[in-house]
């Protein structure tokens, strides 16, 4: 185990140095000169333009710009948004909390909702019920997230005016505020994720259903609900720890699309404004830090899923 | 974005006896027992054929303004309502499937091509070439796909063909990975190993034993994939950064309509629900497809 837990370590330097390489090309590969950006369209002075150059290092040759950008990045130092003039830290860092409060709200709500969904598809007897179950997840799997979002709000804060639309207080300040205005939003993020993973916890115990143990439980003379939730359960949740991992990642994606319907202050939101207002440090630094967070929730996920199950542990 | 949370492990080839060789063709035979597969057949027929149709069907000029119409309810005039600018909303979704779908095909078919050349490929030649190709492969899936859509977006610019080569590169993983499987396993076969023997050429090889095992699950991944690819151009075009005005997108159809949810809720909810409709028949025949793929996702009711 010790030994796997090195290897996936290690594994992430290639990843995050050729992530890092694409974060980097990318503002060599957006069209147009970052300098004119900055100073304007209108300023064509050649003798600013070049000022502006030098200052952003963009005269030296390319890999010693990724060498002081790394550097750079690896010791905290974001740049500044070419908008604002404010250190894109300090602006990740305000965004960042709202985002991360979304995903791990919408995983929370998934999980109350796909265990409980998946379990009764999984264990039933009956077929209508089975079959009822499965065409629900699919139709959750066929939803567009922005569009469960126009949808909710229309539903809830328009015309049944039980959620507050786009208040977002801090979580500390005023924790129940806080947990009903992203209620939505995150029921929205939790949908098709949810659908997802009730799928997944639906084959799992499909699967563990013949095995001998499940069986052996039963001639014990254990009762139906003790069979599933300690023998089945137990044993067909382990893949689906995988699978919300997955999911984790994903909704670092979707909550671009979900903080736009709700005009949540998040990352993603800060990203998509950076590309309409070509403020490319700050989009580039949002692409950088969304990855990373990625790459590093897939890993965990990957390691809790070793600890959980003894087969590859002890492998 | 669910789309690539089926992937598919790498089969261990010593294992390989079980491997269900199911062509397309008898597969589509066996999928006309299903009743998921027939709804979900019949629905797709439909969406594709009001697409094709959309210039006789549509009641009015995808553009054609009506100043005086703004925001109509759905009647017998418009029969899905007008939106802000009073255009109709049947005729735009109509022309919007038209846009939906085909960036869809061309999405996916750009990722089948390049995605199973590479899993073939790396999977027949194993080695370092296997090696290089996957790993890539890990590197490529180890973005956010949505993040990985838009940065594709800013550096191209955006627009159609943008957006079926965004939703392609995302996607060539997950064809890559479905390609390498089955190569893995075919390639143990006597039968390759005697084609080898006999001095047949690699290409002929691939051609004549290993594509017609792959194929199948190449054919149902794309099925899955081109549902998710449906909700992708849509939340692409919502964002802003997908398809561009004037041509009609669900999702930039969603995004325009929610500004005006008090006003009238309908250029909003009829785009929203014709994706989902869409989303659906390539979900139903999807799902259908897998379990005659994999038998055990079936329930048995016979011991219950």
């Amino acid at each position: 185990m010790q030994r796997y837990v090195a290897q996936r370590l290690l594994l992430l330097i290639p990843v995050l140095f050729v992530i890092s390489v694409v974060v980097f090309s990318l503002m060599h590969l957006i069209p147009g000169d970052p300098a004119q950006v900055i100073l304007g369209f209108e300023n064509t002075d050649p003798a600013q333009l070049a000022a502006v150059r030098r200052d952003l290092g963009l005269d030296r040759p390319v890999y010693v710009q990724y060498g002081r950008w790394l550097g750079r990045v690896l010791s905290g130092n974001l740049g500044t948004s070419v908008r604002t003039g404010r250190p894109i830290g300090a602006l990740i860092l305000e965004a960042l909390p709202f985002t991360l409060e979304l995903a791990i709200y919408a995983v929370v709500l998934a999980i109350l909702i796909a265990v409980p969904v998946g379990t009764l598809a999984g264990t039933t007897s009956s077929r209508l019920a089975d079959g009822t179950m499965q065409t629900l997840t699919l139709l959750g799997l066929s939803l567009p997230a922005f569009w469960v979002g126009a949808m909710f709000i229309l539903l809830f804060s328009v015309h049944l005016r039980w959620f507050p639309v786009l208040t977002f207080p801090a979580l500390l300040d005023a924790p129940l505020a806080n947990l009903r205005g992203f209620f939505l939003p995150a029921l929205t993020l939790a949908v098709p994720n949810a659908a997802a993973i009730a799928r997944m916890v639906r084959a799992s115990l499909v699967s563990v259903r013949r095995e001998e143990y499940v069986k052996v439980a039963r001639a014990k003379g254990l009762s139906e609900s003790l069979v599933v939730r300690r023998h089945m359960l137990k044993n067909a949740l382990i893949p689906v720890v995988t699978l919300i991992g997955i999911v984790a990642g994903y909704l670092l994606g979707g909550s671009i699309v979900v903080e736009q319907v709700f005009a949540i202050p998040g990352v993603g939101r800060m990203g998509l404004q950076a590309i309409v207002q070509r403020d490319y440090p700050v989009l580039q630094a949002v692409v950088l830090i969304v990855t990373a967070l990625f790459v590093l929730v897939n890993l965990l996920v990957d390691l809790i899923y070793v600890f959980l199950d003894p087969r590859i542990r002890y492998a | 974005m669910s789309s690539s949370i089926q992937e598919s492990d790498t089969p261990d080839p010593k294992r390989a006896p079980e491997l269900a060789v199911i062509r397309p063709r008898s597969l589509t035979r066996i999928a006309l027992r299903s009743p998921k597969a027939v709804v979900g057949m019949i629905v797709l027929l439909l969406v594709a054929g009001v697409a094709v149709l959309a210039p006789l069907l549509a009641t009015y000029p995808a553009t054609e303004m009506h100043a005086i119409d703004r925001f109509a309810p759905p009647g017998t005039t418009y029969l899905l309502g007008t939106d802000f600018f009073g255009r109709d909303l049947f005729s735009r979704i109509l022309y919007g499937y038209r846009t939906s779908l085909l960036v869809a095909v061309l999405s996916v078919a750009f990722a089948l091509v390049i995605g199973s050349v590479f899993g073939v490929v790396a999977g027949y030649t194993g080695g370092a070439v296997d090696s290089a190709v996957m790993r890539t492969m890990d590197i490529l899936f180890a973005f956010p796909v949505l993040l990985l859509a838009i940065t594709v977006v800013v550096i191209l610019g955006a627009g159609l063909f943008t957006t079926v080569l965004a939703i392609g590169i995302v996607y060539v993983p997950i064809f890559a990975r479905t390609a390498r499987g089955p190569t893995l396993v075919v390639r143990e076969h006597a039968y390759v190993e005697a084609a080898k023997a006999i001095g047949l050429r690699s290409f002929r090889i691939i051609r004549r034993h290993i594509l017609p095992n792959v194929s199948t699950p190449i054919f149902v991944q794309a099925t899955i994939n081109l549902a998710t690819a449906i909700l992708f151009e849509s939340a692409l075009s919502f964002l802003g950064l997908g398809t561009q005005p004037p041509y009609p997108s669900l999702g930039l159809m969603v995004s325009e309509g929610r500004n005006y949810l008090e006003l009238s809720p309908w250029p909003a909810v009829f785009p929203g629900l014709a994706i989902v409709l869409a989303v659906l028949g390539f979900n139903l025949v999807g799902d259908a497809l897998q379990e005659i793929l994999d038998p055990r996702l079936r329930q048995t009711w016979s011991a219950a």
